[in-house]
């Protein structure tokens, strides 16, 4: 059996322990609850790793465009990057899908090397993508931050050497434009 | 061969938290220490804060002193045990409601998956029933036979440094949102709960600036900023500008500490000096103008947020006071509030026990409908949408709603009004009036079942944005949810920390949708006498099809 053969015919259970991986990187009981409820308004955390993990895994293996893979990933980083792990935790689903492909590879006692080697090319552009992610939700976070410090702080922000006058709209520079 | 440095790792990565894997290591919860670190924890309070609340209300909040949360000296009174262990038995005496809560929970797990903290850490700490086991260990281990017996077979443990700094950070990852609540077969509210360890933490000096400050605040000044008299006028009446420039009408009616009035208003402050909260404002302004309402506005109970709340019952009943006595000195017959939530629960669930009976207060009766708001009887005070409902529902306002088209509106229950005093259908019978465009978000995040900004209880501060923005995840995602299948952009509510924080919380997770008070919404469809036509909504954004 050819690898791409291996992850279309077990692609459940893949799915199923790539969604296990991920998820126990939160506290025991904490995964056992997102991994139960099933309604995506009263477990947004477990919604959002099933949902993108079933899209990104369609995706790389599933169609001949990486196109959506960007929205796909969106929510999970975004919750991720603002959750208490270290950057290389938040952005370790490549890396585990890599480990539970390689446990098949094995399980199935394949000899696909170019196959693995194609299956190795795309959870690289899947972490690329998840790093690239984190970032922008981190600079994300920081410009929220400092929006909220001038909206409550408009002369400090404004006056001084506040990192929010490098903010868009800062009202100081729109006063020398108009003057 | 098996290289030996990987299987090494590998085994560590199993024992400890790890940066190959991020695995979280399996330990019983009371094995697992709190660790604070830059981000997961909101600042100690100043010095001089602690010694200006002690000045007023002596012993309740600790020696004045600097202390680091990520230190392991906190600088603690050398008896701290004793005076939390007292600090409890004095409660446990005062309160039923807290005694019964120690007791009567039975572990079911109804609450576990409910608070929107839990669900965006997913730290079981964070479940309702373990963040009252901290507490509740502690009661177990000095105040129940069966825990002085049996110790922790019986669930219980010693109050240690360990269990407070558990305390300083779960209590302080609480917003008292009552959710939990709804779905507790007891009814437990373990908002009061947290209300009680905070009050523990602080007997002990272990409070936060950002709410001891702005309480200081509060009872120096009469507002969260310490605006004083003066520049609060100033800011209120400087709005009267921006709705001449957006309506073409110079408002009359505004004024402040006038005697003989025939109710007065009351606001959280934000409401004169904050985006968005200054649009409700103008709102509430427009429409007391459309009525010809006999109000005034107190410039020294000029907040009616009670950051006290968030500390000790007497410094809530301090600030809240302040209510009653302006209302008392300017002669009043009764009180309405404005656009508020923890403000609510005080004034809805302390204030008559607190600073009652205010038998100097008539029952509210609406000048213009007659209605008279029994449901008021013991406060003497009424919220905006109550007031604004019963004014639809008889047909007393011109509304235009038209001059929302360009917005697609869904609600936000703020926690306090929704759970904390029934507040659900009244501004939704607004909101239907003054918007064609409403959509409510799913059924299990809405009314009883709202779930929270995330910020309130003092923690929407600058230092724990990532905090925030994780407890606010059920709330956004619902958000999220409406502005994908509706085109949802505004995100209304009735709650001034909502205002502010709901704001940073769509800037993050839904960048495209805004922020607003349901007064704000209200004031752009109110048709007012002698107007010009609106190109714009009180927010100077072009009203549809005004763009170009």
């Amino acid at each position: 059996m050819l690898v791409q053969e291996m992850l279309i015919e077990n692609k459940g259970e893949i799915l199923d322990a790539w969604v296990d991986q991920v998820l126990a990187t939160y506290a025991k009981d904490g995964a056992r609850s997102f991994k139960k409820e099933q309604n995506q308004f009263a477990n947004p955390v477990g919604y959002a790793v099933k949902s993108s993990l079933w899209q990104v895994y369609a995706l790389l293996f599933e169609s001949d465009t990486l196109e959506g893979l960007v929205p796909a990933l969106q929510q999970l980083v975004k919750i991720r990057a603002v959750q208490e792990f270290l950057p290389s935790q938040a952005v370790s689903m490549a890396y585990k899908l890599k480990e539970v492909g390689k446990d098949f590879y094995r399980q199935e006692k394949l000899e696909d090397h170019a196959g693995w080697l194609a299956f190795e090319e795309k959870a690289d552009i899947l972490a690329y993508t998840l790093f690239d992610l984190y970032m922008a939700s981190r600079e994300q976070l920081h410009k929220t931050r400092l929006e909220e410090y001038r909206r409550g702080n408009n002369l400090l922000a404004e006056g001084g050497c506040c990192p929010s006058r490098s903010l868009k709209g800062n009202n100081v520079e729109i006063q020398s434009n108009i003057l | 061969m098996a290289d030996t440095k990987v299987a090494q790792m590998k085994e560590k990565v199993v024992k400890e938290p790890s940066l190959m894997t991020g695995a979280v290591p399996a330990k019983d919860w009371w094995d697992v220490e709190a660790v604070f670190k830059s981000g997961n924890y909101c600042y100690p309070a100043k010095a001089s804060m602690v010694a200006y609340h002690n000045k007023n209300l002596p012993g309740l909040f600790g020696e004045p002193r600097e202390w680091d949360p990520e230190s392991d000296n906190w600088n603690l009174p050398e008896n701290w045990q004793e005076i939390l262990l007292n600090g409890l038995k004095e409660r446990l005496d005062k309160f039923r409601s807290l005694k019964i809560f120690m007791d009567c929970c039975v572990r079911c797990g109804a609450c576990a998956d409910k608070c929107h903290f839990f669900l965006g850490t997913g730290d079981p700490k964070n479940m309702p029933v373990l963040r009252a086991e901290l507490l509740r260990s502690v009661y177990r281990n000095d105040f129940t036979l069966a825990g002085k017996l049996l110790g922790k077979m019986a669930g219980a443990r010693p109050m240690t440094f360990k269990v407070l700094k558990e305390w300083f950070m779960y209590f302080y990852q609480c917003t008292e949102c009552r959710r939990c609540s709804v779905f507790c077969p007891y009814g437990i509210d373990t908002a009061e709960i947290t209300m009680m360890a905070r009050e523990l933490l602080h007997l002990v000096g272990v409070g936060t600036n950002w709410i001891l400050e702005p309480a200081a605040n509060s009872n120096r000044t009469g507002n969260h900023l310490g605006l004083q008299p003066h520049t609060f006028k100033e800011n209120a009446e400087f709005l009267l500008d921006d709705i001449e420039e957006a309506t073409g009408v110079r408002l009359n009616s505004l004024n402040f500490n006038r005697k003989g009035a025939e109710i007065l208003f009351v606001i959280p402050s934000a409401d004169v000096f904050a985006e968005p909260g200054i649009f409700t404002f103008m709102g509430y302004l427009l429409l007391f103008e459309h009525i010809g309402l006999d109000y005034t506005i107190s410039t020294y109970a000029s907040e009616g947020g009670n950051f006290g709340s968030f500390t000790h019952n007497s410094l809530m009943k301090k600030l809240n006071g302040k209510i009653y006595a302006e209302a008392k000195r300017l002669g009043v017959k009764w009180i309405l509030g404005g656009e508020c939530g923890h403000m609510w629960r005080v004034l809805h669930q302390y204030m008559d026990t607190m600073n009652g009976p205010a038998d100097f207060l008539q029952v509210p009766v609406s000048p213009i409908t007659g209605t008279r708001f029994d449901n008021a009887t013991a406060t003497k005070m009424i919220h905006i949408s109550e007031f604004t409902a019963d004014l639809i529902h008889h047909n007393k306002l011109k509304l235009d709603k038209s001059r929302n088209d360009h917005r697609i509106v869904t609600f936000h229950d703020s926690c306090n009004p929704a759970r904390g005093m029934g507040l659900i259908e009244e501004p939704r019978h607004i909101l239907k009036s003054v918007c064609n465009n409403f959509y409510e978000m799913p059924e299990n995040t809405i009314r009883e079942n709202t779930f929270c900004c995330g910020s309130g209880t003092g923690l929407n501060t600058g230092e724990i944005m990532d905090l925030r923005m994780r407890a606010g995840l059920p709330r956004a995602n619902a958000v999220r949810h409406v502005a994908d299948r509706h085109g949802v952009n505004m995100l209304s509510c009735v709650c001034a920390i909502d205002r502010a924080t709901l704001l940073a919380l769509n800037q993050y997770w839904n960048p495209e949708v805004e922020v607003c008070g349901v007064s704000e919404l209200l004031g752009n469809a109110l048709i007012m006498e002698g107007e010009k036509e609106r190109e714009t909504d009180l927010r100077f954004a072009p009203l549809a099809g005004m763009e170009g």
